[in-house]
C-alpha cells in the first residue's frame, strides 16, 4: 500500500514537523488543531465527492461526446469540449483514459486540448470537495471567473503552433 | 459578547456548515446513483461503490499527510515574507513566482488545496493563489511526466503543456482585476 509517493510525502511532512518542534515548539497546538478542523470538513465531502465521480463517470457517453469533438468540429467542438470538461469526474487516472479514448476516436487537437484545460481548471468534483470546504465560496467564484476564458485561449494559442 | 460566547457561536455555526454540507453531498451523490442505476443498472451503482471505497482507503493517509504539510509550510513561512512575493502588491513577479510553484508542487488537491488555505492565511492574495492553482491543474510537471506523455504521446502532450504556461498568468491577473473590483463595490456599499 505504501508506493514511493507516499514515502516522499511521509519523510517531507516527518522533516517538516520536525522543524516545527525545534524551532516553534510552542505551535505544536497550532498545527494539531489546523489539520483537524481541515479534515473535518474534507472528510465530509471527500467520501460523496469520490461516490459522485464515480457514478459520473459510468453515466459519461464517451461515443457521443467524441463524435461532437471531432477534428471538423471547429469552434463549436471548441466551445462543447471546454464546458464539458469540468464534468469530468475523478482524478487523473479517470481523466486520462476518456480522453485518450477520444484521441483514439479522431477528436481534434485543439478541441483535446481545450477539454483537457477545461477539466484541470474547472474540475466540479473537486471544487465540490476541496475548494469550496476549504476556501469558500468567494473565492471559488472569483476564480471560475478569472479560469473561464482559459480552455479557449489554450485552444486557440495551440492552433498558432502548426 | 464574551469571547466564550463567540467561540461558542463559531462553533455552532461551523456546525451548521457542515449539516449543510453533508444534506448537499448526500442528495447529489443519492441523485447521480439513482441515475446511474436507471441509466447503467446496479451492477454499475454496486462497481462505482466499490471504487470509490478503495479510493477512499487510498487517500485517506494521503490525505492527512497532504494537511500536515500544508499546515507546516503555513507556520514555518514567515509571513512577511510570503505577503512580499505573493501579497497583493508583488506585481507579475508574484504570479510568476505562484505559477512557478504550482508547476512543481505534486500530489492531488488533498496537499494543494491545504497548502493555498496556509498561503492565504500568511498573506498571499487571491490572485497569486490562482495562479498557484491554475499552474498545478493546468502546467504539473508531475502530472506531463506521469500521465500524459505516457497516454497522449510525447508532441500532443508537449504542446498542451506549452499552451498552458501562460494561463496561471491570464488567470491571475484577471482574478486581482475582480478582487479589486469586488472590494471597490464592498467599500461603497459600506459607504452608502
Amino acid at each position: 500500500m505504501l508506493d514511493s509517493g507516499t514515502i516522499i510525502l511521509i519523510g517531507v511532512a516527518s522533516l517538516l514537523v520536525g522543524l516545527i518542534a525545534l524551532r516553534h515548539p510552542d505551535r505544536l497546538g497550532e498545527l494539531v488543531a489546523n489539520v483537524r478542523n481541515q479534515a473535518a470538513s474534507i472528510l465530509i465531502s471527500l467520501p460523496f465527492g469520490l461516490l459522485i465521480a464515480a457514478f459520473v463517470s459510468r453515466l459519461l457517453p464517451a461515443e457521443i461526446v467524441s463524435a461532437l469533438l471531432g477534428r471538423d468540429s471547429g469552434l463549436l467542438g471548441v466551445i462543447v469540449a471546454s464546458a464539458l470538461g469540468g464534468f469530468i469526474p475523478g482524478g487523473p487516472m479517470v481523466a486520462f483514459p476518456i480522453a485518450f479514448a477520444m484521441f483514439q476516436m479522431d477528436a481534434g487537437r485543439a478541441q483535446m486540448i481545450a477539454l483537457l484545460t477545461s477539466w484541470s481548471v474547472f474540475a466540479v468534483h473537486r471544487i465540490l470537495t476541496y475548494e469550496l470546504p476549504l476556501m469558500g465560496r468567494r473565492f471559488v467564484v472569483v476564480r471560475l471567473a478569472a479560469a473561464a476564458p482559459l480552455p479557449f485561449l489554450a485552444a486557440a494559442l495551440s492552433l498558432s503552433f502548426h | 459578547m464574551s469571547s466564550k460566547e463567540a467561540s461558542t457561536v463559531r462553533r455552532s455555526s461551523g456546525r451548521a456548515k457542515h449539516a449543510r454540507m453533508f444534506a448537499t453531498f448526500f442528495s447529489v451523490a443519492v441523485f447521480a446513483g439513482a441515475f446511474c442505476y436507471a441509466l447503467r443498472g446496479p451492477q454499475a451503482v454496486a462497481n462505482s461503490i466499490g471504487d470509490a471505497w478503495s479510493e477512499l482507503i487510498a487517500l485517506a493517509v494521503e490525505l492527512v499527510l497532504g494537511l500536515v504539510i500544508a499546515s507546516a509550510v503555513g507556520i514555518l513561512v514567515p509571513k512577511n515574507k510570503v505577503s512580499r512575493w505573493l501579497g497583493e502588491n508583488s506585481g507579475f513577479r508574484g504570479l510568476g513566482i505562484a505559477t512557478a510553484l504550482g508547476m512543481v508542487t505534486p500530489g492531488g488537491p488533498y496537499a494543494s488545496f491545504p497548502l493555498v488555505l496556509s498561503l492565504s492565511k500568511a498573506g498571499a492574495d487571491t490572485g497569486a493563489l490562482i495562479a498557484f492553482l491554475t499552474a498545478w491543474a493546468a502546467s504539473s510537471v508531475s502530472r506531463l511526466l506521469i500521465w500524459e506523455i505516457p497516454m497522449l504521446g510525447l508532441d500532443f502532450a508537449v504542446l498542451r503543456f506549452v499552451v498552458s504556461i501562460p494561463l496561471p498568468f491570464v488567470a491571475g491577473f484577471l482574478a486581482r482585476e475582480i478582487a479589486a473590483r469586488y472590494r471597490a463595490s464592498g467599500e461603497q456599499s459600506h459607504a452608502g
